[in-house]
């Protein structure tokens, strides 16, 4: 505990510090590019380009090992993920392109057989006389610990340099996520947009191999972006947010790790990144799962009660259970049905407020149409008096109506 | 005065009826407490404007989405004991067109409720299936694939599979759009001669100008029931006014509606 | 002959039997475009795994087995949860889930190191074909001789009982399938249950993928969902033409894939073997990516055209 504390203040050490600044800025990136991707609505395409990045690291590995003897050289290996991860790209942009076969079919094919090609790979390395194998596996699961100081800041500089490259292209990204067409329109190449959004990705899952792992990076990448879309509605908030919460979770993660050396960094981050997916699934206000429930139901209760009432305004036999149980419990029928004095009188009510809506709609179809929730609000709520009054005089007696 | 009570006479002879149907998404209504009965024997169109909530109508009633409110009954029963008196046709563009299906099997799958898992498709339900494709003019395309067809002809092989299941009541969701007018045509003739067999029709119709040919009944809706009835009475420049919003020019309603019904206040 | 019964017969049948099988489903999967739902109910076989080693101490097959079926279980179950009370799109829900159970897995299994007891992470993801030996696999004879073939690696039974029940699905919800992919709107109208249709065909790829992640692996199964299926697709029009396409993909890759990891290798002259499970997946890769090339069938009809 003492430990967490206090790498949470950032006071564990130059290492553990350096470490856990890399890991925020790599979560604030993996958020942010990860949010576009959701909004493109291609998010599992992470996965594929994780899944691919795994014979380019093998064969990395197994070229630099022949080389010099250990096959642990953090740049060579990552740029050899990039290449086979660029490769897996194209392979599924040219699948879903040019064939019949869904995105989903080409993302599950790429993402499959190279790793399973990976796999074949790892088999030949085994068989190797080469040092540094069991490092190869901190790839599968991230691991911060034993992490060298060289290495954290590589890691940290390039988030930066990602972070600062989507920041640039954000109004292009964020006009291609809202409304492909219309950024056509504007000038605005959609293929190549894309094309830079998925590269990005691609950096940010190649950078983050060594701290989350190949297998979890995804998981950062759509769980900050979709805890996001909780709270606001906005793209733009949106994707600030979800950087928020990406560099929270590696936070979390990070410091929580490093306060016990057996933990996985890997899974703590992702682990943390849940936590706050399920408090904003929860709990946020309007889109969170108890605000909606609620909102709902007072919906559905309104609209079951006001239409029980205008069935009875109208001696029309009522079959639904949930409407005759709300007016039973409103006091607007006994319990065998028969409607009570002030449920006639409501029915009235409610009869006459519908007959003067229906009557603004016919008169004024243009406004209507702004009141969509019209009918379940009293009409006191929506309009001013003397236009309430003026209907009233222009109302025909009971007996007309379309 | 009791709130519970029986069905009336004309609920338990109508094919379809609908009291207090809402529709919604998201706390918005997209349909909002309408109430229809549809004659038996009629050929009913339902239109109003884009996103007035028709499609969502059909599907809500027939259970195909979910509904907030609503009875629904068929021939005065539940519609859930009842579906094997209705057909549907859906829209066409909610489906799959490069499946890999030929037209006759497409119709046979209009068999789907008689043929049980242990049975083997056999030489009658071919011959039914064929028999409906001639109905609709495509018994020559039957081992196509559906992806090489026309969008008239697609819509022709939807109207087959729903022939094939000999319901009272058949359902469309915008049977004419996107077809050539010798398929519209075509599809016009079967739906008349099915209403001359008994059977009731009832459409989404996307068309205004051709309301009063086809149709003798018609439901205006905008979210809400704005008119319903005969199309002689209630297809009137009123409610045509009040169904769209107002946004019918003079000049496309004086040529829907002829001069005895432009006048306001004729309902 | 006697090594081939006893190093290689068991292995080559399994692999044949669950890739036949994963390859049936995957057609439908293809169709309806959720092929990436193996890739959820794969990654979380970890997850349950170790849930079950945990709670019941032991790493017998029946154990894991019901673990990762649980753990399969949960994760629809949280997929559907997300997306219908989230509003999130599918992919995005399915992602959330499986990383985070995937996550949960791997620190559980850290944590039970620490208790000093070892489950084999590598073969939960790349399978173990290699150890299922037929030790009383002497010679033909041994196919005829009834103790011989009690010996025979549990895995053949289990992942031939699995293969049976996806047969009798496939064959009894056939229309129910057929329907429900194409139009899941009429298919509801006409009482096809397109809902409930679609959990089973999922919790039959579950059952699938739990069979098929003790032989070849988890994260190795998706291909044979996958590859053999998207590659009949584009060599026919046909539905029964296109599952017999996915059938033969399927027995070449596992037959080819398993022979080249055993033997591949030593026809260059070195010693060593690689993993038959790695390789069956590459074969399969390799199929589509040859029929996405030239498969004669790999444009298709597309969207619905004007009149």
């Amino acid at each position: 505990m003492e430990a967490w504390w206090r790498a949470l203040a950032f006071s564990s050490g130059y290492n553990t510090t350096l470490v856990t600044v890399g890991a925020m800025l790599l979560g604030a990136s993996a958020g942010m590019i990860g949010a576009f991707v959701l909004l493109r609505k291609r998010s599992l395409v992470s996965d594929a380009i994780t899944h691919a990045t795994l014979p380019g690291l093998a064969l990395a590995f197994i070229l630099i090992g022949l080389i010099q003897g250990d096959g642990r050289w953090l740049p060579g290996l990552l740029l050899g993920a990039a290449l086979s991860s660029a490769l897996g790209l194209w392979l599924v942009q040219l699948v879903s392109a040019r064939t019949r076969l869904g995105e989903d079919a080409a993302i599950g094919a790429v993402l499959s057989t190279f790793f399973a090609f990976g796999v074949v790979l790892i088999t030949v390395i085994q068989s190797m006389n080469v040092t540094g194998q069991s490092g190869l596996t901190g790839y599968l699961v991230g691991s911060t610990a034993g992490m060298l100081a060289a290495e954290a800041m590589l890691i940290a500089v390039c988030a930066l340099g990602l972070l600062a490259a989507i920041f640039v292209l954000r109004r292009e990204f964020l006009l291609v996520c809202f409304d492909a067409d219309f950024a056509q329109t504007q000038g605005v190449n959609t293929w190549r947009a894309d094309l830079l959004l998925l590269m990005l990705l691609m950096a940010v899952v190649v950078i983050g191999l060594k701290v989350t792992g190949l297998i979890l990076i995804v998981a950062l990448t759509i769980t900050p972006p979709v805890s996001a879309r909780f709270w606001t509605n906005r793209p733009p908030r949106m994707v600030a947010l979800a950087a928020v919460l990406g560099a929270l979770s590696a936070y979390l993660g990070v410091t929580l790790s490093s306060a016990r050396e057996s933990l996985p960094t890997g899974s703590l981050i992702v682990l943390s990144a849940f936590g706050i997916f399920l408090v904003s699934f929860l709990a946020a206000p309007r889109r969170g799962v108890f605000a909606s429930l609620m909102a709902h139901q007072r919906f559905r209760r309104r609209v079951h009660l006001r239409q029980g009432l205008l069935s009875m305004s109208r001696s029309e036999p009522i079959f639904d259970g949930l409407t005759l149980r709300l007016l039973r419990r409103a006091g607007h029928i006994r319990r065998d049905g028969v409607a009570t004095a002030q449920g006639q009188a409501a029915a009235r009510d409610a009869e006459h407020e519908e007959r003067l809506w229906a009557l603004y709609r016919q008169l004024f179809p243009g406004d209507a149409l702004h009141h969509e929730h019209a009918g379940l609000e009293p009409i006191s709520q929506v309009l001013p008096p003397d236009a309430i009054n003026a209907l009233e005089q222009r109302l025909p007696p009971q007996g007309e109506s379309a | 005065m009791n709130v519970t009570g029986k069905i009336s006479d004309t609920v338990a002879a109508s094919p379809l009826a609908i009291q207090g149907l809402t529709v919604s998404y998201d706390h918005r209504p997209v349909v909002y407490s309408v109430d229809f009965v549809v004659r038996p024997g009629s050929m009913t169109a339902i239109v109003g404007p884009n996103g007035a909530g028709k499609s969502s109508l059909l599907k809500a009633a027939l259970g195909v989405t979910r509904r907030l409110t609503g009875d629904v009954r068929v021939f005065g029963r539940p519609l859930e004991q009842m579906t094997e008196h209705i057909a549907y046709v859906p829209q066409r563009n909610s489906v799959d067109w490069d499946f890999p299906a030929t037209v006759i099997d497409v119709v046979t799958m209009g068999l789907f409720r008689q043929l049980r898992w242990w049975q083997l498709t056999r030489r009658r339900h071919t011959d039914q299936a064929m028999e409906s494709l001639t109905r609709v003019g495509m018994e020559a395309f039957a081992e196509r694939q559906i992806g090489e067809l026309s969008g008239g002809q697609q819509q022709r092989v939807f109207l087959a599979r729903a022939l094939v299941q000999q319901a009272e009541l058949t359902i469309l969701d915008e049977p004419f759009a996107g077809v050539d007018a010798a398929t519209e045509k075509a599809i016009v003739e079967v739906l008349k001669q099915l209403r001359a067999e008994g059977r009731t029709l009832l459409c989404v119709h996307h068309d205004l100008s051709t309301v009063r040919d086809y149709f003798d009944e018609v439901l205006l809706l905008n979210v809400r029931r704005v008119a319903a009835g005969p199309v002689d009475r209630v297809f009137s420049a009123e409610n045509l006014q009040a169904t769209y919003g107002g946004r019918l020019n003079p000049v496309q309603l004086e040529r829907l509606v002829p001069a005895a019904l432009a006048t306001p206040g004729a309902t | 002959m006697s090594d081939f019964m006893m190093f290689s017969l068991v292995p080559m049948t399994v692999a044949i039997i669950i890739s036949m099988t994963c390859a049936l489903l995957g057609n439908f999967l293809v169709l309806r475009r959720q092929s990436l739902i193996s890739d959820a109910i794969s990654h979380v076989a970890l997850p349950g795994i170790v849930a079950s080693f945990l709670l019941t101490g032991t790493i017998a097959s029946t154990a894991m087995m019901l673990g990762a079926g649980v753990s399969a279980l949960v994760t629809v179950v949280m997929i559907e949860a997300i997306r219908r009370l989230g509003r999130v799109e599918i992919s995005a829900a399915m992602g959330v889930t499986f990383t985070s159970l995937f996550a949960l897995g791997v620190l559980l299994l850290e944590m039970s190191h620490a208790s000093g007891v070892h489950i084999d992470v590598q073969h939960a993801l790349y399978g173990n074909l290699e150890s299922l030996i037929w030790f009383e696999g002497v010679g033909l004879a041994s196919l005829f001789d009834p103790v011989a073939l009690a010996d025979l690696p549990p895995q053949l039974a289990r992942v031939s009982s699995v293969a049976l029940v996806v047969l009798v699905f496939v064959l009894v919800f056939r229309r129910h399938l057929i329907v429900g992919s194409f139009d899941s709107e009429f298919a509801a109208s006409v009482r096809a249950r397109p809902a409930l249709v679609d959990l089973l065909l999922v919790s039959m790829v579950a059952v699938a993928a739990i069979a098929a992640f003790e032989a070849v692996g988890s994260i190795i199964v998706i291909a044979m969902f996958i590859c053999p299926a998207a590659a009949a697709r584009l060599m026919t029009n046909h539905l029964g033409a296109q599952i017999a396409w996915s059938q033969l993909f399927a027995l070449i890759s596992a037959v080819l894939g398993y022979l080249l990891a055993g033997h591949g290798l030593i026809w260059l002259g070195l010693e060593m073997s690689l993993s038959a499970a790695g390789m069956i997946a590459t074969v399969a890769g390799l199929i589509m990516l040859l029929a996405c090339l030239w498969g004669p069938h790999r444009r298709g009809g597309g969207a619905p055209a004007e009149a």
